[in-house]
């Protein structure tokens, strides 16, 4: 019962820091292309 | 939309390199980048699909446009699961559809575990960077595919933008993948 209590505990600990996760980088990470520089598209976002 | 491939480096022998902004060498000079370190410690070239803010499905796409089996391994960061590719858009500024913004954890295992299972008898290697959520399932990932690199490599210094990995952070990314490729290669 403690192990299964621990278990859902930690599984509620990584879905939050998924979520966390996911809602800062999709924040910082819209989804637009700047256009590749031909020359040196490695510069792109 | 597909973008294409690069050779930074041209040998006979040579790797392919698959990812996202972390793997293209994001604002830093390729040199300094982790494909290109693992390239000149094992004396290899590569060819590179790594490509910013593009998704798991676009790398398995790039992957499929060349036979991939001709290339000592290859070497795949695995992108973030919530991010899907637009295919049918010509325009290069919608080219990533969107991202699943209901993701959850279960649910991008699932993702992970398809793509890492599809490829268990191919000469692929996946690696996680800056994703410790997956420190939950990474052993079970490893256990459907022993060329998991089993830990996710957080960062340990950043370049200008301070979201992406600098140039220490790209040499200790490159010297453990070496070091696994190696204890892989002389394993099997």
């Amino acid at each position: 019962m403690i192990s299964w209590l621990l278990n859902k505990y930690q599984e509620w600990q990584f879905e939050r820091a998924f979520q966390k996760k996911k809602k800062e980088l999709m924040k910082l990470d819209p989804f637009i292309y700047n256009i590749p520089d031909k020359n040196n598209s490695k510069k792109e976002d | 939309m597909f973008f294409g491939s690069k050779t930074p480096i041209k040998k006979d022998k040579y790797f392919i390199n698959l990812g996202d902004s972390h793997a293209a060498s994001y604002n830093l000079p390729i040199e300094s980048s982790y494909p290109y370190l693992i390239a000149k410690k094992l004396d290899l070239g590569y060819v590179d699909f790594a490509y910013s803010r593009t998704s798991i499905e676009y790398s398995d796409y790039a992957l499929n446009t060349v036979d991939f089996t001709k290339a000592e391994f290859v070497l795949w960061q695995l992108a973030y699961p919530w991010r899907k590719h637009n295919w049918n858009t010509q325009d290069i500024q919608k080219a990533r559809e969107d991202n699943i913004k209901s993701l959850t954890l279960k649910e991008s295992f699932k993702i992970f575990a398809k793509v890492i299972s599809k490829y268990k008898d191919s000469n692929v290697f996946f690696i996680f960077i800056n994703q410790e959520y997956t420190t939950r399932y990474l052993k079970q990932l490893v256990k459907l595919n022993d060329k998991v690199f089993s830990e996710n490599i957080e960062f340990i210094d950043f370049g200008f933008d301070e979201k992406h990995g600098g140039v220490n952070s790209q040499k200790l990314i490159a010297n453990k993948m070496c070091e696994f490729l190696i204890k892989y290669d002389k394993k099997n």
